[in-house]
Protein backbone atom coordinates (compact mmCIF):
# COMPACT_ATOMS: atom_id res chain seq x y z
CA UNK A 1 0.00 0.00 0.00
CA UNK A 2 1.28 3.42 -0.88
CA UNK A 3 0.32 5.47 2.07
CA UNK A 4 0.80 4.28 5.60
CA UNK A 5 4.02 2.33 5.33
CA UNK A 6 6.37 4.89 6.76
CA UNK A 7 9.96 3.81 6.72
CA UNK A 8 12.24 5.74 9.02
CA UNK A 9 15.35 4.78 7.14
CA UNK A 10 14.02 6.48 4.08
CA UNK A 11 15.26 9.99 3.57
CA UNK A 12 13.87 12.52 1.20
CA UNK A 13 14.43 16.07 0.22
CA UNK A 14 12.66 19.28 -0.55
CA UNK A 15 15.47 20.11 -2.89
CA UNK A 16 13.99 18.62 -5.96
CA UNK A 17 17.21 16.91 -6.71
CA UNK A 18 18.25 13.45 -7.67
CA UNK A 19 21.63 11.87 -7.43
CA UNK A 20 21.69 8.37 -8.85
CA UNK A 21 24.78 6.31 -8.42
CA UNK A 22 24.79 4.21 -11.53
CA UNK A 23 28.03 2.29 -11.03
CA UNK A 24 31.16 3.10 -9.15
CA UNK A 25 32.13 6.70 -9.66
CA UNK A 26 29.64 7.34 -12.43
CA UNK A 27 27.09 9.76 -11.02
CA UNK A 28 24.08 11.27 -12.70
CA UNK A 29 22.71 14.46 -11.25
CA UNK A 30 19.52 16.27 -12.13
CA UNK A 31 18.34 19.26 -10.21
CA UNK A 32 14.97 20.89 -10.71
CA UNK A 33 13.45 23.74 -8.78
CA UNK A 34 10.04 25.22 -9.37
CA UNK A 35 7.46 27.34 -7.60
CA UNK A 36 4.81 29.95 -8.33
CA UNK A 37 4.14 33.02 -6.25
CA UNK A 38 1.97 36.14 -6.41
CA UNK A 39 3.81 39.45 -6.33
CA UNK A 40 2.98 43.13 -6.50
CA UNK A 41 4.28 45.12 -9.46
CA UNK A 42 6.84 46.73 -7.20
CA UNK A 43 8.12 43.42 -5.80
CA UNK A 44 8.39 42.06 -9.32
CA UNK A 45 10.35 45.14 -10.42
CA UNK A 46 12.76 44.62 -7.50
CA UNK A 47 13.28 40.99 -8.48
CA UNK A 48 13.92 41.82 -12.14
CA UNK A 49 16.38 44.61 -11.26
CA UNK A 50 18.21 42.22 -8.94
CA UNK A 51 18.41 39.60 -11.68
CA UNK A 52 19.52 42.22 -14.24
CA UNK A 53 22.34 43.43 -11.98
CA UNK A 54 23.63 39.90 -11.50
CA UNK A 55 23.49 39.14 -15.22
CA UNK A 56 25.39 42.39 -15.91
CA UNK A 57 28.10 41.23 -13.47
CA UNK A 58 28.12 37.95 -15.39
CA UNK A 59 29.23 35.49 -12.73
CA UNK A 60 26.33 33.85 -10.98
CA UNK A 61 22.61 34.21 -10.54
CA UNK A 62 21.15 33.97 -7.04
CA UNK A 63 17.45 33.20 -7.29
CA UNK A 64 14.91 33.32 -4.47
CA UNK A 65 13.55 29.84 -3.79
CA UNK A 66 11.09 29.91 -0.88
CA UNK A 67 10.62 26.15 -1.18
CA UNK A 68 14.16 25.52 0.08
CA UNK A 69 15.67 25.69 3.52
CA UNK A 70 18.39 28.01 2.24
CA UNK A 71 15.76 30.18 0.57
CA UNK A 72 17.98 30.74 -2.44
CA UNK A 73 19.72 28.82 -5.23
CA UNK A 74 22.91 29.89 -6.95
CA UNK A 75 23.15 29.26 -10.67
CA UNK A 76 26.39 29.75 -12.64
CA UNK A 77 25.99 32.10 -15.63
CA UNK A 78 27.32 31.55 -19.14
CA UNK A 79 26.99 32.75 -22.73
CA UNK A 80 25.33 32.61 -25.24
CA UNK A 81 21.91 32.85 -23.61
CA UNK A 82 18.87 31.45 -25.37
CA UNK A 83 15.79 33.53 -24.59
CA UNK A 84 12.10 32.85 -25.04
CA UNK A 85 9.19 35.20 -24.47
CA UNK A 86 5.63 33.92 -24.63
CA UNK A 87 2.59 36.19 -24.32
CA UNK A 88 -1.10 35.29 -24.15
CA UNK A 89 -3.64 38.08 -23.87
CA UNK A 90 -7.16 37.15 -22.82
CA UNK A 91 -10.17 39.05 -21.65
CA UNK A 92 -9.62 38.26 -17.95
CA UNK A 93 -5.90 37.47 -17.74
CA UNK A 94 -2.56 38.16 -19.37
CA UNK A 95 0.23 35.58 -19.23
CA UNK A 96 3.86 36.48 -19.91
CA UNK A 97 6.43 33.70 -19.68
CA UNK A 98 10.16 34.31 -19.82
CA UNK A 99 12.56 31.43 -20.38
CA UNK A 100 16.36 31.55 -20.33
CA UNK A 101 18.89 28.83 -21.12
CA UNK A 102 22.64 28.67 -21.56
CA UNK A 103 25.42 26.14 -21.91
CA UNK A 104 27.10 25.03 -18.75
CA UNK A 105 30.83 25.66 -18.63
CA UNK A 106 32.53 22.41 -17.67
CA UNK A 107 34.01 22.64 -14.21
CA UNK A 108 37.02 20.67 -12.92
CA UNK A 109 34.61 18.58 -10.85
CA UNK A 110 32.64 17.43 -13.90
CA UNK A 111 35.74 16.16 -15.70
CA UNK B 1 -17.33 21.38 -45.35
CA UNK B 2 -19.60 19.90 -42.70
CA UNK B 3 -21.97 22.13 -40.79
CA UNK B 4 -20.36 23.89 -37.84
CA UNK B 5 -21.37 23.00 -34.28
CA UNK B 6 -23.24 25.53 -32.17
CA UNK B 7 -22.11 26.81 -28.77
CA UNK B 8 -24.30 24.50 -26.68
CA UNK B 9 -23.18 21.37 -28.51
CA UNK B 10 -19.54 22.39 -28.06
CA UNK B 11 -20.08 22.98 -24.34
CA UNK B 12 -21.70 19.53 -24.13
CA UNK B 13 -18.65 17.87 -25.72
CA UNK B 14 -16.30 19.65 -23.33
CA UNK B 15 -18.43 18.67 -20.37
CA UNK B 16 -18.29 15.01 -21.46
CA UNK B 17 -14.50 15.13 -21.63
CA UNK B 18 -14.25 16.79 -18.24
CA UNK B 19 -16.53 14.21 -16.68
CA UNK B 20 -14.09 11.45 -17.61
CA UNK B 21 -11.04 13.47 -16.53
CA UNK B 22 -12.76 14.13 -13.22
CA UNK B 23 -13.08 10.38 -12.65
CA UNK B 24 -9.40 9.83 -13.37
CA UNK B 25 -8.59 12.67 -10.98
CA UNK B 26 -10.74 11.08 -8.29
CA UNK B 27 -9.02 7.69 -8.64
CA UNK B 28 -5.61 9.34 -8.38
CA UNK B 29 -6.67 11.38 -5.39
CA UNK B 30 -7.99 8.33 -3.57
CA UNK B 31 -4.78 6.48 -4.25
CA UNK B 32 -2.68 9.36 -2.89
CA UNK B 33 -4.93 10.37 0.00
CA UNK B 34 -3.74 9.63 3.54
CA UNK B 35 -6.87 10.18 5.60
CA UNK B 36 -9.72 9.42 3.24
CA UNK B 37 -11.09 6.17 1.93
CA UNK B 38 -7.86 5.17 0.26
CA UNK B 39 -7.46 2.53 -2.38
CA UNK B 40 -5.59 -0.52 -1.18
CA UNK B 41 -3.24 -2.35 -3.53
CA UNK B 42 -5.71 -4.88 -4.85
CA UNK B 43 -8.41 -2.32 -5.48
CA UNK B 44 -5.87 0.01 -7.07
CA UNK B 45 -4.90 -2.68 -9.60
CA UNK B 46 -8.43 -2.44 -11.01
CA UNK B 47 -8.75 1.33 -10.74
CA UNK B 48 -5.35 1.77 -12.33
CA UNK B 49 -6.41 -0.34 -15.30
CA UNK B 50 -9.66 1.58 -15.53
CA UNK B 51 -7.91 4.96 -15.32
CA UNK B 52 -5.63 4.06 -18.25
CA UNK B 53 -8.66 2.83 -20.18
CA UNK B 54 -10.58 6.04 -19.47
CA UNK B 55 -7.67 8.13 -20.79
CA UNK B 56 -7.41 5.99 -23.94
CA UNK B 57 -11.16 6.37 -24.42
CA UNK B 58 -10.89 10.14 -24.19
CA UNK B 59 -9.04 10.41 -27.49
CA UNK B 60 -12.21 9.73 -29.51
CA UNK B 61 -14.10 12.41 -27.63
CA UNK B 62 -12.11 15.11 -29.42
CA UNK B 63 -13.54 14.18 -32.83
CA UNK B 64 -15.96 17.12 -32.56
CA UNK B 65 -12.92 19.33 -33.34
CA UNK B 66 -13.58 18.52 -37.01
CA UNK B 67 -16.72 20.61 -36.89
CA UNK B 68 -15.64 23.77 -35.06
CA UNK B 69 -17.00 27.05 -36.43
CA UNK B 70 -14.49 29.27 -38.28
CA UNK B 71 -14.85 32.22 -35.91
CA UNK B 72 -14.06 33.43 -32.37
CA UNK B 73 -16.01 30.56 -30.85
CA UNK B 74 -13.86 28.10 -32.81
CA UNK B 75 -10.65 29.79 -31.68
CA UNK B 76 -11.68 29.85 -28.01
CA UNK B 77 -12.74 26.20 -28.22
CA UNK B 78 -9.40 25.27 -29.75
CA UNK B 79 -7.61 26.91 -26.79
CA UNK B 80 -9.70 25.00 -24.27
CA UNK B 81 -9.17 21.73 -26.15
CA UNK B 82 -5.44 22.31 -25.96
CA UNK B 83 -5.60 22.76 -22.18
CA UNK B 84 -7.89 19.73 -21.77
CA UNK B 85 -5.33 17.63 -23.66
CA UNK B 86 -2.62 18.94 -21.34
CA UNK B 87 -4.73 18.02 -18.32
CA UNK B 88 -5.32 14.42 -19.39
CA UNK B 89 -1.74 13.98 -20.52
CA UNK B 90 -0.51 15.20 -17.13
CA UNK B 91 -2.86 12.78 -15.36
CA UNK B 92 -1.35 10.06 -17.55
CA UNK B 93 2.12 11.15 -16.45
CA UNK B 94 1.04 10.90 -12.80
CA UNK B 95 -0.34 7.39 -13.39
CA UNK B 96 3.02 6.39 -14.86
CA UNK B 97 4.86 8.01 -11.93
CA UNK B 98 2.69 5.97 -9.54
CA UNK B 99 3.64 2.87 -11.56
CA UNK B 100 7.30 3.82 -11.24
CA UNK B 101 6.93 3.98 -7.45
CA UNK B 102 5.21 0.60 -7.35
CA UNK B 103 4.45 -0.05 -3.68
CA UNK B 104 7.59 1.37 -2.14
CA UNK B 105 7.27 3.06 1.20
CA UNK B 106 7.64 6.81 1.42
CA UNK B 107 8.21 9.51 3.92
CA UNK B 108 4.87 10.65 5.34
CA UNK B 109 5.69 14.30 4.81
CA UNK B 110 5.20 13.70 1.10
CA UNK B 111 1.89 11.99 1.65
CA UNK B 112 0.45 15.07 3.38
CA UNK B 113 1.49 17.24 0.49
CA UNK B 114 0.08 14.83 -2.04
CA UNK B 115 -3.24 14.56 -0.19
CA UNK B 116 -3.71 18.29 0.16
CA UNK B 117 -2.84 19.11 -3.41
CA UNK B 118 -4.57 16.15 -5.07
CA UNK B 119 -7.76 16.94 -3.14
CA UNK B 120 -7.72 20.54 -4.39
CA UNK B 121 -6.96 19.46 -7.94
CA UNK B 122 -9.90 17.09 -7.78
CA UNK B 123 -12.07 19.95 -6.50
CA UNK B 124 -10.90 22.12 -9.39
CA UNK B 125 -11.79 19.42 -11.94
CA UNK B 126 -15.32 19.26 -10.53
CA UNK B 127 -15.62 23.05 -10.49
CA UNK B 128 -14.44 23.36 -14.11
CA UNK B 129 -17.01 20.82 -15.30
CA UNK B 130 -19.70 22.67 -13.36
CA UNK B 131 -18.54 25.95 -14.83
CA UNK B 132 -18.90 24.60 -18.37
CA UNK B 133 -22.42 23.41 -17.57
CA UNK B 134 -23.31 26.73 -15.92
CA UNK B 135 -22.01 28.74 -18.88
CA UNK B 136 -24.04 26.54 -21.23
CA UNK B 137 -27.22 27.54 -19.41
CA UNK B 138 -26.62 31.01 -18.05
CA UNK B 139 -23.85 33.46 -18.97
CA UNK B 140 -23.61 35.11 -15.56
CA UNK B 141 -23.93 32.20 -13.18
CA UNK B 142 -20.38 30.98 -13.71
CA UNK B 143 -18.54 34.03 -12.40
CA UNK B 144 -18.55 32.71 -8.86
CA UNK B 145 -17.16 29.36 -9.99
CA UNK B 146 -14.35 31.14 -11.84
CA UNK B 147 -13.48 32.95 -8.60
CA UNK B 148 -13.41 29.62 -6.74
CA UNK B 149 -11.08 28.16 -9.36
CA UNK B 150 -8.75 31.16 -9.19
CA UNK B 151 -8.70 30.89 -5.40
CA UNK B 152 -7.96 27.15 -5.44
CA UNK B 153 -5.13 27.58 -7.95
CA UNK B 154 -3.55 30.22 -5.73
CA UNK B 155 -3.93 27.99 -2.67
CA UNK B 156 -2.19 25.14 -4.47
CA UNK B 157 0.74 27.43 -5.32
CA UNK B 158 0.99 28.42 -1.65
CA UNK B 159 0.62 24.82 -0.41
CA UNK B 160 3.37 23.85 -2.80
CA UNK B 161 5.77 26.42 -1.32
CA UNK B 162 4.91 25.59 2.29
CA UNK B 163 5.12 21.84 1.77
CA UNK B 164 8.40 21.92 -0.14
CA UNK B 165 9.91 24.15 2.51
CA UNK B 166 8.76 21.82 5.30
CA UNK B 167 10.26 18.88 3.47
CA UNK B 168 13.48 20.78 2.90
CA UNK B 169 13.80 21.63 6.60
CA UNK B 170 12.78 18.16 7.79
CA UNK B 171 15.14 16.21 5.60
CA UNK B 172 18.19 18.42 5.16
CA UNK B 173 19.87 17.82 1.85
CA UNK B 174 19.43 14.05 1.59
CA UNK B 175 17.68 12.80 -1.48
CA UNK B 176 16.71 9.56 -3.14
CA UNK B 177 14.82 8.18 -6.11
CA UNK B 178 11.46 7.72 -4.36
CA UNK B 179 11.50 11.26 -2.95
CA UNK B 180 12.29 12.63 -6.38
CA UNK B 181 9.40 10.78 -8.01
CA UNK B 182 7.00 11.86 -5.26
CA UNK B 183 8.04 15.48 -5.61
CA UNK B 184 7.45 15.08 -9.35
CA UNK B 185 3.87 13.96 -8.67
CA UNK B 186 3.27 17.10 -6.59
CA UNK B 187 4.77 19.24 -9.38
CA UNK B 188 2.55 17.57 -12.01
CA UNK B 189 -0.55 18.13 -9.88
CA UNK B 190 0.41 21.79 -9.56
CA UNK B 191 0.71 21.99 -13.35
CA UNK B 192 -2.80 20.56 -13.73
CA UNK B 193 -4.11 23.35 -11.48
CA UNK B 194 -2.58 25.86 -13.91
CA UNK B 195 -4.17 24.19 -16.93
CA UNK B 196 -7.56 24.06 -15.20
CA UNK B 197 -7.39 27.73 -14.27
CA UNK B 198 -6.35 28.70 -17.78
CA UNK B 199 -9.23 26.64 -19.21
CA UNK B 200 -11.63 28.39 -16.84
CA UNK B 201 -10.38 31.80 -17.97
CA UNK B 202 -11.35 30.88 -21.53
CA UNK B 203 -14.62 29.17 -20.57
CA UNK B 204 -15.53 32.52 -18.97
CA UNK B 205 -15.23 34.13 -22.42
CA UNK B 206 -17.18 31.60 -24.44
Amino acid sequence: MLTKSYNKKEKCTGLISLALHIKGDCKMRIEEYEFEEEKTLENLADLLVEIADQIRAGEKLELPMPTLREGVIVVPLGEPIETGIEVTIRRHFIHVDFALAWRRIKSVEDK
Amino acid sequence: MTEALDRNTIMGHMSNILEVQERVSEYIHRRLCVNCDELVDEEWLNKRKEAFKLIRGLIDKYTFSKKLPRDDLGILTQSIISHLLNIQHTFLRILVLIDILQDESFNEIFMDSLSTISSKVNEMMTALREMVNQRAKNLHEAEETLEILIKLEREIDEDNIVICRQISVATGSDCDFVSYIMRKIVAELEHISDYVKESAEIVAEI
